[in-house]
């Protein structure tokens, strides 16, 4: 998996199957954590097998993204709109959780492939409700106009108490990320990670990609924020999205995309490491077989004939348990 | 530049061959102990003069003799932040698996990135030249692998990554 | 908000399948099998020609190191196209190839549960009999590569047997047992990995009792393959050991006497008798499987072992038995009295019953002849096999009580712990060691 996938695995999992266990329904209570804080909480119950209650708790918010009644400007509209009767939104929403809706799935198309997109919708929940702001903005980019009553330059929330920031202009769109890491590799394997970003862009096919620039900086468009949002360990990541990025089909892919662009570098960060095991293991092994060659032979067949060799920590470990 | 690490490694396997002279000698406090010796320091008369080969500032080679027992400390140096924290991951990885490197030693002497203590047993195991010619092969390895495989190919990887976020986001 | 304060992350990895979920739910979020289906085609190749390489997997457009995939999906992929191999990162309960299960559990953080691991504590299981080395392996991997913030290596043992006194806690309210309130028993743990016997006191695990089975789940699937083939059963022979799995899921129970299961089927067929209806994969077209006898024969391999294999004839009764006599002497009524169960393939009907009888007949002979000996009159050892509808992920389900607790993030081995002493610090467990 390189992308990362918008619908939710875990709510597409549990909405499938019960639509598929008919209409005995068993009491299920339970609650999951996704990247970035995002929490939800599933409730179905004996008495309306057909009826899911989902609760959705999304990242704490900094205080420079301004939030309507706990949700992202627009989310409530943007519910009605992918949804529609399906899906009702519950006020007020459950303790501790920022939104609460209750799907009804009777109200689902009965064509099989109509049902498995509305599903798909309902497990994306996350990016409908976080990414309306967003979407508002770069649909009026797609319009080529800018929306009303917005400031120069807007934060939205993408992660626990940190947001980035877009300056929206009627001919194209700003996006600027602060990158924070915790972890001292993580930083030094991001920074090349996001410079090998701009080195992918310069690239002569991708002229059709927004065009991306990385500093260690804050760059320009960030003047007079507060220096809290400005602390970045890793630089610096400025996306320009221009009107043909936006258009049609490209639009919820690239919302889903800068939402969740942090995560993706996170994600890539950590494969890497994985990867390096990996070709540490291997020549690791190789180094340990160069020093058995050492060994003399003499050494060898006492071995052999003794039967005994202490353990190697080994990647390929076959028939080691005898049971 | 490969030239100097050419010299660098030969300086270290002529000395390395010269000091490789190690017999079994019980331990002169302690009845019917046998201790790695330059690890204990404790007779002067044991021990030879330690020899520092020096690539240049950074990288160094520090080899300590006595009867029974030798030591190696390395000290590599890497050109940037990310060859360094790669070449520190790879060295604590291979410290955790020292018991299967058998001469390597857990914890690398003060100053230096990782060290090697080979005793008269292992000599006695292992064929002399075969011995030096793992250490400085592992030297090598080790300079090789992080900077030709780890970095050039977790910057490739990177790569290839960003293409494809930024395609998606073109098509 | 601090680690602690979310759920934990809990791992069940068998040899079968994994078990994925967060702490203070009641079930797994995902049951998935373990393996991982890799693309050989560009994987593997030597690192001379690196570059060459490289090249290569870019014109193709694909970047092998990230194409695999795990669970049902790798067995789908493998299925449907050539380019994918299956491998199975762990054999008999114990890992044995890391960069698999490096690449399962990076599948199963970022793909599946979809959660960043820098914010949760994670809590990992391991078998009885594994090594401190895969241990030290396993926290290797989950601090360098994942950098979580807490780990905590439990064994798979002890989680069962404390979810199995959550769950009959849960029931009765009034009931307070002494035999239930501490964490005392015998836990058969039958997955579809190697078969472990565990006695577990106050909750430490008496190491030198631990037997092992050498039959498990996997052994029946192919026992009821075997008895299908043999009868003349056409099974289309690629999907063979799956439909022989599926059967054995469905339809095997646990006879209380073999002979009268015998006479039971021939005498009325058509009760006993059943019929498995599928669609041939590569020609489409329908057929039907009888299955008669194995649905009792299978699990009757626990019972009598040298049906199957020739090498071993211990029945499981008897395991069991030799098992609690070998713990120290008295620990060993408690013991009896709580021989709890777990694992997938104890879920067979009247499993439990039957164990039970067996067992309690072998302790009966004994009283009977330790009185008749001793002219003594010993009380009667009272035998009770525990079994509750969450056997197949009572592992898990231990997990995640274990983890909803306070004092779990306490005991957990944390990032700044393995900074300082390295990776030695996950070679011990709590429970072998006989602190509490």
């Amino acid at each position: 998996m390189i992308l990362l996938q918008s619908p939710s695995r875990f709510l597409l999992q549990i909405l499938k199957d019960r639509i598929v266990s008919g209409d005995k329904g068993v009491d299920i209570d339970c609650h999951t954590v996704e990247f970035d804080d995002v929490r939800y909480h599933v409730q179905f119950s004996m008495r309306n097998p057909k009826v899911m209650v989902l609760s959705v708790a999304l990242p704490l918010a900094p205080p420079e993204a301004i939030l309507y009644d706990g949700l992202p400007l627009g989310a409530i509209d943007a519910i009605k709109a992918a949804y529609g009767a399906v899906v009702q939104i519950l006020d007020p929403p459950k303790d501790c959780f920022d939104l609460t809706m209750k799907i009804n799935l009777t109200k689902l198309p009965t064509d099989e492939e109509q049902r498995n997109v509305v599903l798909t919708q309902i497990a994306s929940v996350r990016e409908v409700v976080l990414g309306a702001p967003l979407k508002l903005l770069l649909r009026h980019l797609a319009s080529k106009t800018v929306a009303p009553n917005v400031d120069k330059l807007v934060a939205l929330v993408h992660r626990p108490n940190e947001s980035f920031f877009l300056a929206p202009q009627a001919d194209k769109v700003t996006v600027v990320y602060p990158m924070r890491f915790q972890d001292s590799i993580d930083i030094v394997l991001a920074t090349s990670f996001l410079q090998e970003f701009v080195e992918a862009r310069r690239t002569a096919a991708l002229n059709n990609a927004p065009s991306c620039m990385w500093s260690p900086v804050p760059p320009l468009e960030l003047k007079g924020v507060n220096a809290d949002a400005l602390d970045a360990n890793a630089g610096f990541v400025t996306f320009v999205v221009f009107p043909r990025h936006v258009e049609g089909r490209k639009l919820d892919k690239t919302v889903w995309s800068l939402l969740t662009f942090h995560a993706y570098v996170s994600y890539h960060v950590k494969c890497s490491e994985g990867f390096m095991h990996t070709r540490m293991r291997r020549r690791v092994e190789s180094l340990i077989q160069a020093l058995d060659r050492a060994k003399s032979d003499a050494e060898k067949l006492k071995k052999l004939v003794h039967g005994g060799s202490f353990r190697r920590l080994s990647m390929k470990h076959e028939g080691n348990s005898n049971h | 530049m490969a030239n100097t690490l050419r010299l660098y490694l030969t300086c270290i396997r002529n000395t390395l061959e010269a000091a490789m002279c190690l017999q079994n000698f019980p331990c002169q406090e302690v009845e019917r102990h046998n201790k790695p010796e330059v690890e204990l320091k404790t007779s002067p008369e044991l021990l030879l003069n330690p020899v520092l080969i020096c690539r240049n500032e950074a990288e160094k080679c520090l080899v300590e003799t006595s009867i029974n027992s030798i030591r190696i400390s390395l000290k590599v140096k890497q050109a940037d932040e990310l060859e360094n924290i790669l070449a520190k991951k790879f060295l604590r990885f291979l410290s955790m698996r020292a018991e299967a490197f058998q001469v390597l030693r857990r914890k690398p002497v003060q100053g230096y990135d990782i060290s090697f203590l080979i005793t008269n047993y292992h000599c006695e195991d292992m064929h002399k030249h075969k011995l030096i010619d793992f250490i400085v092969q592992f030297m090598e390895v080790s300079k090789g692998l992080v900077n030709e495989q780890l970095t050039a190919r977790v910057s490739l990887d990177m790569f290839v990554v960003s293409e494809m976020f930024i395609l998606r986001a073109s098509m | 908000m601090d680690p602690s304060e979310r759920p934990a992350v809990v791992f069940d990895n068998g040899t079968g399948y994994s078990k994925l979920g967060f702490a203070g739910n009641s079930e797994p979020s995902f049951t998935i099998p373990t393996v991982v289906a890799v693309n050989e085609s560009f994987l593997d190749q030597s690192e001379q020609c690196s570059s060459a390489n490289w090249l290569a997997q870019y014109n193709a457009g694909v970047m092998a190191d990230l194409d695999f995939f795990i669970g049902d999906e790798a067995l789908s992929h493998f299925k449907s196209s050539g380019l994918y191999s299956l491998r199975s990162p762990i054999r008999h309960g114990q890992v044995n190839d890391w960069d698999t299960m490096e690449r399962f559990w990076q599948q199963s953080i970022f793909n599946y549960l979809r959660c960043n691991p820098e914010e949760h504590y994670f809590l990992l299981t391991d078998s009885p009999v594994s090594t401190p080395e895969s241990r030290e392996c396993m926290g290797e991997i989950m601090f360098e590569t994942f950098n979580v913030p807490g780990l905590y290596i439990s064994v798979q043992s002890v989680l069962s047997l404390s979810a199995g006194f959550a769950y009959l806690k849960s029931l009765s309210e009034e009931d307070s047992e002494d035999s239930v309130s501490d964490m005392t028993g015998v836990v058969v743990d039958i997955g579809d990995g190697a078969p472990h016997i565990v006695p577990v006191v106050n909750g430490y695990v008496i190491g030198s009792s631990i037997k092992s089975f050498p039959l498990s789940g996997s052994d029946v699937t192919q026992f009821v393959m075997q008895l299908l083939q043999e009868r003349g059963e056409l099974l289309p022979p690629d999907d063979a050991l799956d439909i022989a799995r599926r059967v054995k899921e469905t339809y095997c129970y646990t006879p209380s006497d073999i002979v009268k299961e015998f006479k039971k089927h021939d005498s009325k067929p058509s009760k006993y008798i059943k019929q498995w209806s599928a669609i041939k994969p590569k020609t489409g077209v329908p057929y039907t499987v009888d299955i008669g006898y194995e649905r009792f024969l299978g699990p009757e391999i626990f019972f009598h072992p040298e049906m199957y294999s020739p090498d071993f004839s211990t029945p499981l009764p008897e395991l069991i038995d030799s098992c609690v006599q070998s713990a120290p002497i008295d620990t060993r009524r408690a013991l009896y009295k709580n021989i709890v169960l777990s694992g997938g393939t104890t879920m067979f009907k009247d499993f439990h019953k039957r164990l039970q009888n067996n067992i309690k007949k072998i302790v009966d002979e004994r009283v009977a002849e330790t009185n008749a000996r001793h002219r003594v009159e010993v009380k009667p050892v009272e035998v009770n096999v525990v079994t509750h509808p969450i056997q197949s992920y009572a592992v898990w389900f231990g997990g995640s009580v274990a983890a909803s607790s306070h004092e779990f993030f306490e005991c957990c081995h944390t990032k700044e712990d393995y900074e300082e002493h390295g990776a030695s610090i996950c070679r011990t467990s709590t429970v072998f060691k006989g602190m509490y």
